[in-house]
């Protein structure tokens, strides 16, 4: 700082690192959803789906045509409410 | 391109740089190799003219506490974007010694991600220009990640969880 | 159809009305707050909510978020605050001027929440004092008017001597602010 001229910035992160791996770790597939919900709040569904999808592909799980269809609504749904 | 061909190409112009290779679950290729080759293979894969994986996609630690020598691992993820096929690379080492050359030289976007695996499993990268703890306070000393280490703030006092089938907290006097 | 606050208890006359200067003060006080928005995470984004037209938080006399600490009397803090961040949680209290309130809207500010883990400042009491919690993951518009409203009622009965009184000082040495 110069005044109030900001002369040199040195970005950092972790300022609300909440040990979402850690608390992963520790519990079932489906108790983790909850967690990815809070990612990113803006657009949660779309979090949970990266984590469906994960374990899906892990255990090898096809999901069904309506199933799809429902997840696609709702994404799109939290689509328009995220900013 | 296959990952046959990727797994080819790299063993005909690099023999010995791989210590093994599989398909994984997903069908990306996940070959493994060792800590003095690293640095070779990563450049290799990036600089080859066929092989073009030029973008680094992540780089993470995984702790494996039962193996005894390979405890730590490192992964790399590479992208090829014009082809659109993906390389996991896969670097086990022991725990008592984690260090690792390191990849900024190669990528840029190493930086902030090297420095996060050296917060979470202490995994020394050698010539990383500014290896700190990234998402932890400064003064944390130990690395949060390795499985030894519990989810629970140590330091907590105010929970009494017995009843819940948890152990109890010594911070405090129950009578 | 504007709202007036409603008179607090004193001697009217003909053309007169006497009260005590705390109540007066109190009533002044309480309808014009102004928050500093302390948003970390997921419960600022159901803060923002309660700002919007919906639930319109400038009913309360909050028509304007202060983001300057120095002229605000009313914290809110949203969302988990790690340990890194409780420093400056620390800071931004500290510069506010007296008097000032805090709010800990969320499972996450009032006890930590679900992440009850090595990096996350169980509860933002640990830190600073608190006046009002409001429990929720997260919890919804009507509950953060709720909880401001407890606010309100709370700065409405304040005396005007809390603030020199010496167990308010003791609270702050109890948490290290001079
Ligand atoms: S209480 Fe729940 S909704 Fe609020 S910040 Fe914490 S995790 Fe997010």
């Amino acid at each position: 700082m110069n005044g109030e001229k900001i002369v040199s910035a040195e970005p950092t992160i972790g300022y609300i690192h909440r040990a979402f791996e850690k608390l992963a770790e520790h519990r079932p597939y489906n108790q983790i959803t909850p967690i990815t919900d809070r990612l990113n709040y803006c657009s949660s569904p779309i979090n949970n789906m990266g984590w469906h999808m994960t374990v899906e592909k892990l255990a090898k799980i096809e999901v069904p045509k309506r199933a799809q269809y429902m997840r696609v609504i709702i994404m799109e749904l939290a689509l328009w409410t995220a900013p | 391109m296959t990952n046959e061909l990727v797994h080819a190409r790299i063993e005909q112009q690099r023999p010995g740089l791989l210590v093994g290779y599989e398909t994984a679950y997903d069908g990306m290729l996940s070959v493994e190799t060792s800590r003095e080759q690293i640095g070779a293979l990563l450049e290799f894969l990036r600089d080859d003219e066929l092989l073009q994986f030029h973008f680094l996609t992540t780089l993470c630690g995984i702790h494996f506490p039962e193996e005894k020598d390979r405890e730590l691992c490192v992964m790399y993820q590479l992208h090829n974007w014009r082809k659109n096929i993906r390389i996991r690379v896969k670097v086990f080492f022991p725990v008592e010694d984690p260090h690792l050359p390191t990849a900024t030289t190669l990528w840029a976007a190493a930086n902030w991600m090297e420095r996060e695996t050296y917060d979470f499993y202490g995994v020394r990268f050698v010539g990383h220009p500014n290896l700190t703890r990234i998402l932890n306070v400064e003064d944390l000393d130990v690395f949060p990640m390795r499985k030894e280490y519990r989810l629970e703030d140590g330091t907590r006092t105010d929970k009494d969880d017995r009843f819940l089938g948890g152990e109890g907290h010594e911070g405090r006097q129950f009578d | 159809m504007t709202k007036i606050a409603e008179m607090p208890e004193g001697f009217a006359g003909e053309g007169f009305f006497a009260t005590s200067l705390s109540k007066a003060v109190g009533i002044a006080r309480a309808n014009s707050i102004w928050p500093l928005p302390f948003a970390t995470s997921c419960c600022g984004i159901e803060f923002m909510a309660t700002m919007g037209t919906d639930y319109d938080l400038s009913r309360f006399g909050m028509e304007r978020l202060s983001f300057s600490p120095r002229q605000s009397d009313l914290l809110m803090v949203m969302g988990t605050i790690a340990k890194k961040m409780a420093p400056v949680l620390k800071q931004v209290y500290t510069q506010m001027a007296e008097p000032k309130w805090v709010i800990a809207v969320g499972a996450c500010a009032s006890s930590g929440g679900i992440f009850d883990t090595y990096s996350v400042l169980q509860g933002i009491d640990k830190v600073i004092p608190v006046d009002v919690y409001v429990p929720g993951c997260p919890p919804r518009p009507e509950q953060i008017i709720d909880g401001i409203m407890k606010i309100q009622e709370l700065v409405k009965n304040e005396p005007l001597r809390r603030r020199f009184s010496p167990e308010y000082q003791h609270l702050l040495e109890k948490y290290q602010i001079a």
